[in-house]
């Protein structure tokens, strides 16, 4: 099998002898020394990062605290619906008649069963 | 820094600045020294690595140390960013290795005269001029591999884990990787086996 690499064909499964592969992993080694970045740059990258990571954190705080207030606010309205609807059926129940009634009031006099 | 000292230190990242602040300074010379090898350029090393920590800071929230480790985690991030820096200078710039980077690192590379005498050390010179470039003109995915192991000591397992390909497959691409540098070596002042 063979494959195209830097204008010449290489054989995929060539051999390596284990000598010249320690020699060329000396070599680079050698060649691929660490360089270190300016202490200048190292020193602004991390006030930058700190000042980020705090900006950062204080924005989900603020979102964490809205997302608390709106549950609140909404949960608060959720209880004084439900206390509302359960009054009035609570009410409905212990006097069905007077419900039965209910529609007639507020249409004024003219609007009741007259008696004989 | 023990493995469950950092992994402290990750969750506290999550929610206190400083605790980053650390993980960027344990970080922060491998990082621009992987950018700097593959970009050969002080300013774009120091670019590539501020967006590396800038988009670890911002996805930290999701990293989950059952996961790969953190280390081969920050090498992904930076790998990414590499690979669309290759995209955006598509006519390799760097290759031409001459500019005072290169100048200062080959400088700062090159022993003195040593005790062979001054031809076998204007001989190894040559030979590791030649090796710097056959590098510089590998594809990026075989430079990645080249400085993580080289540079970072890392196994292939972990150089894998950050190129998303299997150990096997690493230990193919680096087999690939040193003919091709044999090869370039051979095609230099010097053979291999006369350095021995």
């Amino acid at each position: 099998m063979f494959r195209r690499s830097s204008e010449r064909y290489v054989t995929l499964q060539e051999y390596i002898p284990a000598r010249e592969r320690q020699a060329v992993e000396r070599v680079l080694v050698s060649v691929i020394v660490p360089v270190e970045p300016s202490k200048s740059f190292v020193d602004r990258l991390s006030q930058d990062l700190i000042e980020e990571a705090r900006r950062q954190q204080s924005t989900q705080q603020r979102n964490a605290d809205q997302t608390l207030r709106f549950f609140g606010i909404f949960g608060g309205l959720v209880s004084v619906v439900g206390g509302l609807i359960l009054w009035l059926v609570l009410r409905q129940e212990r006097n069905p008649e007077q419900a039965q009634q209910q529609p007639f009031r507020g249409q004024g006099p003219s609007a009741m069963p007259r008696s004989a | 820094m023990s493995s469950e000292e950092e992994h402290d230190l990750i969750a506290r990242a999550k929610s206190d600045a400083e605790a980053f602040g650390a993980l960027y300074q344990r970080y922060v010379n491998r990082i621009y020294n992987y950018h700097y090898r593959h970009t050969s350029s002080r300013v774009d090393a120091e670019d590539l690595t501020s967006r590396t920590f800038y988009r670890a800071l911002r996805s930290l929230h999701s990293y989950r140390e059952t996961g790969a480790p953190f280390q081969a985690w920050l090498y992904r991030i930076a790998h990414n960013l590499v690979v669309n820096w290759y995209r955006d200078h598509a006519n390799h710039p760097t290759i031409s290795m001459d500019g005072d980077d290169y100048l200062s690192l080959r400088a700062q590379m090159m022993p003195s005269d040593s005790a062979d005498g001054p031809e076998a050390s204007v001989a190894a010179r040559e030979l590791q001029a030649v090796l710097l470039e056959a590098i510089a003109r590998l594809p990026e995915d075989r430079k990645t591999l080249i400085i993580l192991k080289f540079v970072e000591g890392m196994t292939n397992v972990e150089i894998g884990e950050v190129l998303g390909r299997t150990e096997g497959a690493i230990k193919a691409l680096y087999h690939r990787t040193l003919i091709t540098l044999r090869l370039a070596m051979r095609e230099g002042v010097l053979d291999v086996q006369e350095i021995e």
